[in-house]
């Protein structure tokens, strides 16, 4: 990584660091190794049953994947662990729509012909919009055919289980989900 | 037959001749495109009338060139005589049939391997053409004529030292027998200058240093001894010329170090202004600072528009330019007084301009070392990407970038070579921005139409007289809209980043455009 941040990526628009000395690229690629990765620690909760309401009762992997199995609607959950702490995922699964991951935002699109499609939204630009619906279906619109287009900034398509999982359940889910942290 | 074949292929190569008269009259051809701005006055506006409102929903790709290397390809093309010349990055130059797109010929640069780009990336925005040559500016900072046929080089000249952090991304003017030039580098703390190469033989004719020495007028702005040596004032877009007054204008970059204005106390002269220099000597006429002691990174390097007008009642030729502080500017093009200052986009940074044109500053909006929410970006409400003006419809296109950004300072030490900005920004990115084009009324800076885009864009306008307003997206969208109420007409999703700037030009007697997008130059006709 050092030497990336040294020499940059030749042909793309990644410069190389010219200003720092080796020391400071050095204390850089540091700090880029830790963007994205927390600290485990030692939770309250048991994840071995974390898993197991994970996969019944939380019905989580309808919506997503790990380590290849389940259903990909929401963010692939391999590595969260990893990369969010604990407050973060509990809080995800109280209140989903707090900090939604890039990629993820909620729009509505209506069209001419009244048609309705709620869901995530792919990609847009300034003609086009994608939307992947609650049933993981793409839709495609040309913005010339959408009369209303509303983006539901801070909602999720994800259910809030603040009132489905009791106080343990949800201290062993984010359990389970803070021991995920890539490699089964 | 063959006597006509010799004929018909003399004629061709007496054609290929760009001549100061073809480029002066540009806009009497505009079949080609023989200058950066398709002409001298930099208007970026095609006359062709063949593309309307009626027929462009059935504009379609006739070719597309892909380029070499990655990197963001900026070239503006240039058209004459049967053949395109575009720039690769990083520094190739190719001749395609304009036909067909396929290669003539293509000459690369052996780049040095401490090469260095401080502050922004491997680009090149085009060549300029006069004679029988084209002219490159390279990253390692030379000037470099080929021969427009083979590509082969003519002369070499080296314009400053690429280990100090200088670099040439800038495409050249070409003007009466001398080739102008800028340089980048201006976050390195180079002093900047703009130069002149006699166009024959590379021989430098003057330079203007934008940081002006120890007795010059101007120096007295740079209240700390030395603080000029290292004051920035990069010139990496390319000024516009008038034949008449024979004046070379050229916009100036910020001061160094950039976001810590602690170090270099006074207005720093010539960053962030524009200048007319006397083409001859180089010696400078008159200037006109937008922003002084600028500490937010908003280079004057926009494009100068040269265009004659009325304003408040009065004819006058002017020099239109948006500026990246986002206020517009109109100054006499001979005088450089100042007539009028509107902004063109959110901006938070002054309550207005005085009757000078000069800004008065709102508190609390110079960079911290906690961070200070301005509008707009560092990237400006512009930038290097060209406005179009239209002299049919009085009419200033120009992208227009809604962002704001949290401004950081911090220490600044000048070494040779290294970065020196003093602090920086974190923009407020996603749907917290957006971009427009917007379409000014050229006398008074007033909005007449806006078509908004997905986010802040880094494509230039092209304005047609058939009645279009051709454009680009960050998500790759190439697009026309109606020059009189903005709307869309027409888009192509090109699959690319792009940032770059439309042309015009004819293929064998019918309308083209052209922009360069993704990793390709993509050729619509009808």
């Amino acid at each position: 990584m050092a030497e990336v941040i040294k020499q940059g990526i030749e042909n793309t628009e990644m410069p190389g660091a010219w200003q720092l000395t080796d020391r400071e690229i050095w204390q850089v690629a540091g700090y880029v190794r830790s963007l994205g990765r927390t600290a485990a620690v030692v939770l309250p909760g048991d994840p071995e049953r974390g898993r197991a309401l994970y996969e019944s009762k939380g019905g989580c992997a309808g919506c997503h994947i790990i380590h290849g199995a389940g259903s990909s609607l929401g963010p692939e959950l391999s590595e969260i662990g990893a990369r969010r702490s604990a407050e973060y995922l509990r809080e995800s699964l109280v209140k989903p729509g707090a900090a939604v991951p890039d990629g993820f935002l909620i729009v509505r699109v209506t069209t001419r012909d009244g048609k309705v499609v709620r869901g995530i939204r792919a990609n847009e630009d300034t003609f086009t919009i994608q939307v992947r619906d609650a049933s993981n279906r793409f839709h495609s619109f040309r913005k010339s055919d959408v009369t209303s287009l509303k983006k539901e900034f801070n909602q999720s398509i994800m259910p809030s289980y603040e009132s489905k999982l009791s106080a343990s359940e949800l201290d062993d889910i984010v359990a389970y989900l803070a021991s995920l942290r890539g490699k089964p | 037959m063959k006597r006509a074949i010799l004929c018909v292929l003399i004629a061709g190569a007496a054609c290929a001749q760009v001549s100061y008269d073809r480029i002066v009259k540009a806009s009497s051809e505009p079949a080609s495109w023989l200058t950066y701005s398709g002409n001298y006055e930099a208007h970026r506006f095609s006359p062709l009338t063949q593309l309307t409102p009626s027929n462009v929903a059935g504009l379609k790709p006739a070719w597309i060139y892909q380029v070499q290397n990655r990197g963001a390809v900026e070239t503006t093309p240039l058209v004459f005589d049967g053949v395109m010349y575009i720039t690769e990055p990083p520094t190739i130059v190719t001749a395609l049939d304009l036909r067909t797109g396929r290669p003539l010929w293509t000459w690369e640069r052996p780049l040095p391997k401490d090469l260095q780009t401080i502050g922004f990336g491997k680009v090149n925005r085009g060549v300029a053409a006069l004679g029988d040559m084209v002219y490159v500016g390279t990253l390692d900072a030379h000037l470099v004529a080929l021969d427009a046929r083979s590509g082969a080089v003519r002369w070499d000249a080296e314009v400053a030292d690429h280990k100090t952090g200088h670099c040439i991304t800038v495409a050249p003017l070409a003007i009466d027998g001398k080739i102008i030039t800028g340089i980048s580098g201006g976050e390195a703390g180079i002093r900047g200058f703009i130069d002149a190469y006699d166009a024959k033989t590379g021989k430098r004719l003057w330079r203007f240093w934008t940081i002006p020495g120890t007795g010059e007028p101007g120096n007295d702005t740079w209240h700390a001894p030395d603080s000029w040596k290292t004051g920035g004032g990069s010139t990496w877009v390319t000024g516009s010329y008038d034949p008449r007054l024979k004046l070379i204008y050229w916009g100036i970059g910020n001061p160094g170090p950039d976001w810590n204005g602690d170090p270099r106390p006074g207005d720093n002269l010539y960053t962030c202004s524009l200048v007319a220099l006397d083409a001859e000597t180089g010696k400078l006429r008159w200037h006109f600072q937008f922003t002084p002691h600028d500490v937010h990174d908003w280079d004057a390097t926009e494009i100068p528009v040269l265009l004659d007008t009325v304003v408040r009642g009065k004819p006058r030729k002017v020099v239109a330019m948006a500026n990246r502080n986002a206020f517009y500017y109109l100054l006499d093009r001979a005088s450089g007084e100042f007539l009028l200052g509107a902004p063109y986009a959110k901006q938070t940074w002054a309550k207005g301009l005085d009757d000078a044109g000069r800004p008065i500053l709102l508190p609390n909006s110079s960079p911290s070392e906690e961070g200070t929410l301005v509008w707009p970006s560092l990237q400006g409400a512009t930038n290097w990407f060209s406005p179009s003006y239209d002299p049919a419809r009085k009419q200033f296109y120009v992208s227009v970038r809604e962002m704001g950004a949290y401004y950081y300072k911090g220490e600044a030490e000048y070494k040779p070579g290294t970065f020196f900005a003093g602090g920086g920004e974190r923009a407020l990115q996603g749907d917290q921005a957006f971009g427009a084009i917007r379409a000014l009324d050229v006398a008074t800076g007033k909005q007449k139409w806006e078509f908004r885009l997905q986010s802040p864009p880094w494509v230039g306008v092209l304005g047609t007289a058939g009645g279009l307003v051709f454009g680009g997206s960050n998500e790759g969208n190439f697009y026309a809209l109606d020059a009189i109420s903005g709307k869309p007409l027409w888009q192509f999703q090109t699959g690319g980043f792009m940032a770059s700037n439309p042309v015009s030009f004819l293929i064998d007697g019918k309308q083209h455009v052209a922009i360069a997008g993704g990793h390709a130059i993509l050729v619509f006709g009808l």
